[in-house]
């Protein structure tokens, strides 16, 4: 058993002329929390969408869980949770008949699918709302519940879109505290984020993507430097950001 | 002015650029899409000839009125009713495409600094940009020019003013009743019972009339023409209509212009007057309106459910846990929706009302075949719920929208995914079928049961053997419909959607000749239900391989399939 939950060796994926993903190599050890962060369309959703299967990717090769996700796509889907970027939910099932979907669809029996969904919609405060349409759910309700609909069938990947973006500060708690917990639990999370701080605060391990090319990838200790700078300053200098540029639009000064 | 031209620069920005193929779709896509276009492309084509017909009709009335080389009592009466059925046709237009869609952008719009009395003015004008508006228009202002070029110059005028007065009620009632329509439709479950009420009733309302014209038809035919007293002028026809129709913005036109060509010029400013003060009342109303349909709190929230867990549904006999899964998805989403619910509730009691008016007109040898053979109409609401069906067959995937993501990234096989949609559907299926033999039975219980039983086989043998083209059409031309909508927002692709058509047609040709020959002709019910069993087995015979074949065409579709259904 390899010692990496995902690698990837020169992913790429291609929009006719536009070059979305353009060869990288990713390192997710297993148990490990492994951010992949970069500025907004670096390609971070086009990568995780290659990764787990919403797009077919036009070259490279890589490996889940020391499987080939191209060969047998059905047997990685059984070991990987997903919140994706748009959630996917069925916008006309309650939150307990989406959990119930998903328990039936990874075979699971009626006594383990009401354990468990008991169990995490207690934990996601979603019990009261287990009845209603996820179309009447907020959008941190909805969250919530695709996160809980990932983590039913016990995956031990679990790939998350930005699964902060409007979330409150309890419910982003709630996720934070579960997080941790499974990946203490032997399960490895890869997720993409812009809030940097909650990045810093949980994962251990960083990939940084611009312009669909991995710039850094590394623990996030060595990424940070021997300096021990902030993670936003260290991600700020390697994507190049241009922090005066504000200042050379006169009529903004009003 | 700037502002004016900036809506009609969005709008027209709008309309190309949901033209455009985004860099993420392949050629099929594009091709796809090229054919969506292809359905609006003849409409406006075919437009254009009515378009032109209604300027040149309108033309020849005025010039022939101007020269006072017939009388004007037929034309104004024309009018009278054709405009009636504009105004009919924009208060439909209006409940049935109301602004619930567009609010996402009208905030857009509230953010901007424009004024809410200039916003309702842009959105009363747009009216007019409606289709039968197109039609009307040339008419109106073509039929004035045809007065003043006859020499009747002051009667032109007073046409033209009334047009354009007749013009900005029309637009203001249209929007008036939109925005009424809007403001209920703030509130989503309240806005899919409307939309529900609205068509079932719209739907069953439209073959009442037909149905009673029959009866109405007989009953009066014996009666003594000297004692009947239909209206012989135009005098006599204004005299009989009631009074409250005078309030018609048609009716008040039509007035005007008959008027004005008598010469009476004073009772026809009146009339004028009277238009403009309706605009002046309608266009308020539409003001308050507009306002408070802006005011209204958004809620998209729902009655509050018993909270319930979650339940796995049972393992469907022939199928796998997960395409179980996928087909109690299906039935459960359709349900929920405007057009599901319509499926399964509409096809029953239209059938039911049919029956009842074919058997109480029975006089006629066909009506009265299927009023005492309640299983033949039986038969035709099978086929009907088959075709009612295409909402959900004939776009498989995309119709889920975001819930396909979620299917794609479960681990479900493709031909999992394919059999447990079919499956799904085949539950919506015999919903309606159900729903439909319970209300024929009710009203028209003749006929062997073995007959019965045969259009239960025969449906569901057509059924089966529409299942490939289904799941092969759905993954080659997806279209992200809304099934919480009425209308062609609700429907499939066009290609899928007429093919279905043609398919139901013909895979229900073997049913329809032997319920005709073993049934009604030879009288051999029991023989009948034997062979459709038959067929019903071959059918499934046949499908059954060509559905796993047609599943994996969902491998190369995927992608596309994913972007489509998210509406990218």
């Amino acid at each position: 058993m390899s010692d990496l939950a995902l690698a990837t060796t020169g992913l790429t994926k291609s929009f006719g002329d536009l070059v979305a993903v353009a060869g990288i190599d990713l390192h997710v050890p297993r148990g490990s929390f492994y951010g992949f962060l970069g500025p907004n369309g670096a390609g971070k959703s086009t990568t995780i969408k290659c990764l787990t299967g919403l797009l077919r990717p036009t070259g490279g090769t890589y490996r889940i869980l020391d499987m080939d996700p191209l060969a047998d796509p059905v047997a990685v889907k059984r070991k990987v949770g997903v919140v994706p970027e748009d959630l996917a939910l069925f916008d006309r099932l309650s939150g307990a008949e989406t959990l119930a979907f998903v328990g039936q669809v990874h075979g699971l029996d009626r006594a383990s699918l009401t354990k468990r969904s008991e169990e995490l919609l207690t934990l996601m405060d979603l019990t009261r709302a287990a009845g209603d349409l996820v179309a009447d759910y907020s959008h941190g309700m909805k969250k919530k519940i695709a996160l809980a609909a990932a983590l039913l069938p016990a995956p031990r990947l679990l790939f998350l879109d930005e699964p902060f973006e409007g979330v409150d500060a309890v419910a982003s708690r709630q996720i934070k505290d579960l997080l941790t917990a499974f990946v203490r639990g032997g399960g490895t999370v890869f997720l993409t984020s812009h809030i940097l701080e909650i990045v810093e605060r949980l994962c251990d391990h960083i990939g940084i993507i611009q312009k669909g090319r991995m710039i850094a990838e590394g623990p996030i200790d060595v990424l940070r430097g021997a300096a021990g700078g902030t993670l936003e300053e260290r991600f700020l200098e390697l994507v190049g950001a241009e922090r005066t540029q504000t200042q050379t639009i006169d009529w903004l000064a009003g | 002015m700037g502002i004016l031209r900036a809506f009609i620069w969005l709008r027209w920005r709008l309309m190309r650029n949901s033209l455009r193929s985004g860099q993420r779709r392949d050629a099929l896509e594009q091709f796809s899409r090229g054919l969506a276009f292809l359905m609006p492309a003849i409409i406006v084509v075919l437009s254009a000839g009515s378009i032109l017909g209604s300027g040149l009709a309108g033309f020849m009335a005025g010039l022939q009125g101007g020269r006072g080389r017939e009388s004007h009592d037929v034309t104004v009466l024309a009018m009278r009713i054709l405009l009636f059925g504009a105004f009919v046709f924009q208060v439909i237009f209006a409940v049935v495409s109301p602004t619930q869609s567009a609010f996402a952008k009208y905030t857009r719009l509230l953010l901007l600094p424009i004024r809410q009395r200039l916003l309702h003015l842009i959105e009363v004008l747009s009216t007019l940009a409606d289709p039968w508006m197109f039609i009307v228009v040339p008419g109106l202002m073509m039929f004035a020019l045809g007065l003043a070029i006859g020499g009747r110059l002051e009667v032109a005028a007073i046409a033209l003013a009334a047009a354009i007065l007749l013009l900005g009620v029309l637009a203001s009632f249209g929007s008036l009743v939109a925005f009424l329509i809007g403001w209920l439709l703030r509130n989503r479950r309240r806005a899919e019972m409307f939309t529900l009420v609205f068509v079932l009733s719209l739907s069953l309302a439209s073959i009442i009339p037909a149905a009673m014209s029959k009866r109405y038809g007989k009953r009066h035919q014996p009666r003594d023409p000297a004692t009947t007293s239909a209206p012989q002028s135009l005098e006599e026809l204004n005299a009989s209509l009631p009074a409250a129709t005078l309030l018609l913005p048609s009716e008040i036109y039509g007035r005007t212009i008959a008027n004005a060509f008598d010469g009476h010029y004073a009772r026809a400013g009146m009339f004028l007057l009277g238009l403009l003060l309706e605009l002046g009342v309608i266009y308020t109303a539409s003001a308050l309106a507009h306002q408070r349909m802006i005011d209204a709190v958004d809620s998209s929230k729902g009655w509050t459910r018993r909270a319930t867990g979650a339940r796995i549904g049972p393992k469907l006999p022939g199928l796998t846990s997960a395409a179980s899964a996928v087909a109690f998805a299906q039935l459960r989403t359709a349900i929920r929706t405007v057009r599901g619910r319509t499926i399964v509730l509409l096809p029953g009691p239209m059938f039911a009302i049919l029956t009842f008016f074919f058997r109480s007109n029975s006089e006629e040898r066909w009506t009265g075949y299927l009023a005492t053979n309640g299983y033949l109409l039986f038969a035709v609401s099978g086929l009907f719920a088959i075709y009612a069906l295409q909402a959900f067959s004939m776009n498989l995937f995309a119709a889920d929208r975001s819930g396909l993501t979620m299917q794609f990234l479960a681990p479900v096989s493709d031909r999992d995914l394919a059999f447990g949609k079919l499956a799904g559907c085949a539950a919506i299926l015999t919903a309606t079928l159900a729903l439909a033999l319970a209300a024929s039975l009710l009203v028209s219980p003749a006929g062997s049961i073995a007959l019965w039983l045969t259009v239960i086989a025969g449906t569901y043998a057509s059924y089966l053997l529409i299942s490939p083209a289904a799941v092969w059409l759905s993954a080659l031309f997806p279209l992200a419909s809304d099934l919480t909508k009425t209308g062609s927002g609700g429907n499939p692709h066009p290609l899928p959607m007429f093919a279905g058509l043609l398919l139901t047609v013909v895979v229900s040709l073997p049913t329809a000749a032997n319920l005709v020959g073993f049934g009604l002709w030879r009288q051999r019910p029991v023989l009948a239900l034997a062979l459709e069993i038959g067929w019903l087995l071959i059918a499934a015979a046949v499908a059954i391989p060509l559905v796993v074949v047609a599943s994996k065409t969902i491998a190369s579709r995927r992608e596309n399939l994913g972007l489509v259904a998210q509406g990218k």
